[in-house]
């Protein structure tokens, strides 16, 4: 009953409070929310990736030790793409020239990293392979594949005149596309090629699933709202405006217009 | 190319993606070691978990979205019932129903906890990917030729 009691206030309920923070903070932009929000959300995410030091005894510690896991080289990828990007030819707030090749380095030790972990020293919890690591690497390098061509698509569709930039793109989703197959054929330290092959597969069957609930919900949102507005009654007509309402009007116009100042 | 103005043209948009997961999933096939059994249990579960969890954040949003219209209760409601729809189907689905149980998992409620962590999983592994992805794309552009917004007259 406490080890039940530690897992439900130490992993799930930070965990449920980790994205009702986040929409909390992002519903409404004046006052304390924000804040409020954001703060729920961090401490949360913090306790639910330290989940496996804290409640070591719940198997679902093991989706907060990949997460922490997964951190390091997720940060250095993100740091990487926005220099990368604030470096190029921006109008505002460009960053120096040499951002642009740190940036690219960041984002090749990020990938580097996660391929060593891949082949040396996989996370490991429990004394074996942190099961969610066979389940977080091929979605990873799956969406990554998928989301590039879908990116080039894109790219060659809606812009205008982006070959050159599509087939940059395209190189790079072959560079994945051609690690994957390899990763598909060599052994690991503490995977097999064929354990890698199995995982893909399921892989694919966790994307299409995610993504088309994820669908599903948003259509039903989209659903829901269009019938509730096409049902809500004419607005009645406006009262017209008192004393105070044409005072605040005539200021801010008062404020605002005027002319033939430089 | 005037791509935007023809709408037959955006379903060529996936068009790239499903090639290369045909591709993949070809490359997989001759490899052999194909559980297509074990695949729809885990494609099951996740639509399950990710529709009843997103429609569970969603009325959450419902919530601002009902602040903006002053009367607001029936769409959160609604909501909020079609969350405990999805978990209701989760939950009777895998008890009651068909063998969706993964066999590490002996009852319903631990697939549903499993399921939940690993919807976290896959989700974070979707997010960091498309954030790469967008992030090398827009370096990209942001590095391609300077063009003129305007073209002088």
């Amino acid at each position: 009953m406490e080890e039940l009691l530690k897992a439900v206030l130490l992993i799930w309920l930070p965990l449920m409070l980790v994205p009702t923070g986040a929409v909390f903070a992002l519903s409404r932009k004046e006052g304390l929310r924000p804040v409020i929000g954001w703060s729920v959300s961090i401490v949360s995410s913090v306790m639910v990736m330290a989940s496996w030091l804290t409640v070591p005894e719940s198997d679902s510690s093991a989706g907060g030790h990949l997460i922490l896991a997964v951190m390091g080289p997720s940060i250095l990828m993100a740091l990487g793409c926005f220099l990368m990007i604030f470096s190029g030819r921006i109008p505002v707030q460009r960053l120096p020239g040499y951002a642009g090749p740190v940036g690219f380095l960041s984002v090749l030790l990020g990938l580097v990293w996660l391929l060593l972990m891949h082949l040396e020293n996989p996370p490991v919890w429990r004394h074996e392979i942190n099961p969610y690591w066979l389940v977080w690497w091929p979605v990873f390098l799956l969406s990554v594949i998928l989301l590039s061509s879908f990116v080039i698509g894109a790219m060659l569709m809606v812009g205008k005149e982006r070959r050159k930039e599509a087939g940059v793109m395209m190189f790079l989703s072959l560079l994945f596309f051609a690690g994957l197959l390899s990763l598909l054929k060599m052994d690991g330290e503490l995977t097999t090629a064929a354990q890698m092959r199995a995982q893909l597969w399921l892989a694919t069957a966790d994307i299409l699933g995610t993504v088309i609930g994820i669908l599903l919900a948003i259509a039903t949102v989209a659903f829901v709202i269009a019938q509730y507005e096409s049902r809500l009654s004419e607005p009645g007509p406006v009262e017209p405006m008192n004393q105070d309402e044409k005072e605040m009007v005539q200021k801010i116009l008062k404020d605002n217009l005027g002319g033939g100042q430089e | 190319m005037t791509p935007l103005t023809s709408h037959r043209r955006w379903p060529l948009l996936v068009l790239p993606m499903l090639i290369c997961l045909g591709l993949l999933m070809l490359v997989v096939f001759l490899f052999g070691l194909v559980d297509v059994e074990e695949s729809f249990k885990r494609f099951a579960n996740a639509l399950l978990t990710s529709f009843s969890v997103v429609s569970a954040l969603l009325a959450i949003a419902m919530f601002s979205y009902a602040d903006s219209r002053e009367r607001p209760s029936s769409p959160v409601f609604t909501m909020i019932a079609v969350s405990v729809v999805g978990g209701l189907l989760t939950f009777g689905t895998l008890s009651v129903g068909g063998d969706l149980l993964l066999e590490a998992n002996g009852s319903a409620m631990a697939q549903i906890l499993y399921n939940i962590i690993q919807l976290l999983v896959v989700t974070s592994a979707l997010f960091i990917a498309g954030g790469l992805v967008l992030g090398t794309a827009f370096s990209i552009i942001t590095r391609g030729e300077e063009r003129s917004i305007f073209e002088e007259e």
